[in-house]
């Protein structure tokens, strides 16, 4: 059974309709980077999938339509990493994370462990008494994503789990890049789905097993990394000319600007 | 630095727990008849149990009606300021930010103007009250109606038509006092200083319901408080009922304000800064903050209100320029260490 199955799937939030014709589904375990030009569409996408944007089509999650979920629920199946959240006051970082384990009912003991594995995967453990305010962008990012990693962490809180992200890397060096995306592909063992917004070709390539391009709001490619990422895509969507290679150890496709 | 350990957090409130009754009992010994804490207990037990003395008379139905008013209109004030500013994500946002006290304020000029002159004593106090929580109300369900649509509430609209109500209820107001004679507009101005000198029994037992449920429901609203603050949507996702949270907490706040005003008069300063205070002390997790706020108003407004009652007397000071000059130096010396607060 697919975690997330999409199905011409269209949304209007302010009238004019910013996406159509989205058709994908998602399996457990498998990481989906969404790409596209700037106001493509990608962080609506994220937000029509989590139920936040009213959408038109069918997006069915775990078998059930997305607005017959009951609240909690889908909280606990389902979570999103926005691009920028608007959090001005000062909640120490442990307090930050723990919210996300808002939707369950697990208890102080288990969610303190949750939040040690989870400030292990982000590299947040020393940040953990900080005051979120007082921290850098990229931290914030990785407290944010501890958060939502919280949130889903546990394949015994919820049968399917489904984790979009909207730009998880943006922000972190290089060194963080890799921690996370580590700490996703292990998330995404574990029966976890993960649907990312990403600007950067080469890490898509490389960690997820499928790409979809939006452009101006339609589907325009649905594949894998050597499927999608091809001189014409670049010519015909992003209008640049690049040259495809491919990655010395993993074979992968390796985007060259020219 | 305020990364406090909930350890430091407890410890606060199990400081305040045991100030309030101290101040409490303070405020019930002094004034034109001192009374020793031991005597102001004596005579609460006297009262208690129905026996005449002079301390039962004085403690029983003149000091403590008034105490216990103004331990309940602080800790509303101040758990009705923490409850919007997380609502607002708005640090500067306060109970009056929703139209509350504006309208409560001309509700209550209205009615002194009306009917002041021609009702003396208990029933004009009641007929201002009464003008006061029902201009209140009016005017955050007009604010209310204003900042919601199709797609919900939006906060930022409430904010903005909280200050065209304010502005509009205030310039009615002004309007009202051109035309009143002098007599009405000394009750007016007398009246938005606040004070809590009309407290009797029955008064107390309005704050009582009135606090029973605005004290007793906004702490349910912690954990919506705390994910509201990372953002709307992102509360939807935590799983939140982000429109019944918005719509309640309004509510609430709209009730216990505007009763509060309609007791006491405007009371300013305590809805805005004592939750920054706390916030300061315990961290910005509701579960602390809200009963930590309610605690501090509480105690705030029982000293506040004692000062008032013995600094000049026999005259009485209005309550609302104690709280004021009692609070801002406390909390000025607590930006002072802005860096460590972390409020953006």
């Amino acid at each position: 059974m697919a975690v997330l199955r999409v199905e011409q799937a269209g949304a209007a939030p302010w009238g004019s309709p910013l996406l159509a014709g989205i058709e994908v589904s998602l399996a457990a375990g498998e990481i989906l980077a969404i790409l596209g030009p700037n106001g493509a569409g990608k962080s609506t996408l994220l937000h029509t999938f989590a139920g936040g944007i009213a959408h038109s089509g069918r997006i069915v999650l775990g078998g059930r339509e997305l607005a017959d979920w009951p609240r909690d629920a889908r909280a606990r199946a389902l979570a999103l990493l926005p691009q920028q959240s608007p959090l001005n006051f000062p909640f120490r970082v442990e307090e930050v994370i723990q919210l996300g384990r808002t939707p369950h009912a697990s208890g102080a003991a288990v969610d303190s462990a949750i939040l040690a594995e989870v400030m292990d995967a982000t590299d947040t453990t020393r940040l953990r008494h900080r005051l979120y305010t007082h921290l850098s962008g990229g931290e914030r990012q990785r407290v944010q994503l501890a958060r939502v990693l919280a949130q889903l962490w546990r394949a015994e809180d919820s049968e399917v789990r489904l984790l979009l992200l909207d730009e998880p890397t943006g922000g972190l060096d290089l060194e963080h890049q890799r921690l996370i995306m580590d700490s996703l592909a292990r998330l995404a063992a574990q029966g976890c789905a993960v649907a990312m917004v990403l600007h950067d070709f080469n890490l898509a390539a490389s960690r997820a097993q499928r790409l979809l391009v939006l452009q101006q709001g339609r589907q325009a490619r649905l594949g894998s990394p050597r499927e999608v990422l091809t001189p014409a895509m670049f010519r015909e969507i992003f209008h640049v000319d690049v040259k495809i290679g491919a990655h010395p150890h993993s074979g992968a496709p390796l985007v060259l600007p020219t | 630095m305020s990364g406090h350990s909930a350890h430091f957090s407890r410890g606060v409130l199990a400081g305040l727990v045991a100030l309030l009754p101290l101040c409490m009992l303070v405020a019930l010994g002094s004034g034109a008849v001192a009374l020793s804490p031991l005597e102001a207990l004596g005579g609460i037990a006297d009262w208690w149990r129905g026996e005449y003395s002079q301390a039962s008379v004085i403690v029983g139905q003149i000091r403590l009606p008034r105490v216990l008013l103004a331990a309940l209109v602080g800790a509303i004030l101040a758990t009705s300021g923490a409850a919007m500013q997380g609502l607002f994500r708005n640090p500067l946002a306060d109970p009056s930010l929703i139209g509350v006290t504006a309208g409560a304020s001309l509700g209550a000029s209205v009615m002194i103007v009306l009917v002041g002159s021609s009702l003396q004593g208990i029933s004009a106090v009641t007929a201002v009250s009464a003008g006061a929580f029902a201009g209140g109300l009016l005017a955050v369900l007009l604010v209310y109606r204003l900042a919601a649509s199709d797609a919900g509430t939006s906060v930022a609209t409430m904010l903005l038509a909280g200050i065209a109500i304010s502005a509009l209820a205030g310039a009615l107001g002004n309007l009202l006092e051109f035309y009143a004679d002098s007599e009405a507009l000394r009750r007016i101005s007398l009246w938005q200083m606040g004070g809590l000198d009309g407290a009797d029994s029955e008064r107390l037992a309005f704050a009582a319901v009135v606090s029973a449920c605005v004290l007793g429901c906004l702490p349910l609203f912690a954990r919506r408080l705390n994910a509201l603050l990372l953002g709307e949507s992102e509360a939807r996702y935590l799983g939140i009922d982000v429109e019944f949270t918005k719509r309640t907490l309004v509510v609430l706040v709209a009730i216990g304000v505007g009763a509060s005003v309609a007791l006491a008069g405007t009371i300013a300063f305590v809805g805005l800064v004592v939750p920054h205070i706390m916030r300061m002390l315990v961290g910005s997790d509701h579960r602390l903050l809200l009963p930590g706020a309610a605690l501090a108003g509480a105690a705030l407004l029982v000293v506040a209100d004692n000062l008032a009652r013995v600094v000049m007397a026999p005259t009485e000071l209005p309550v609302g320029i104690v709280t004021a000059i009692v609070g801002v130096p406390f909390f000025i010396s607590l930006l002072r260490q802005r860096s460590h607060y972390g409020m953006q």
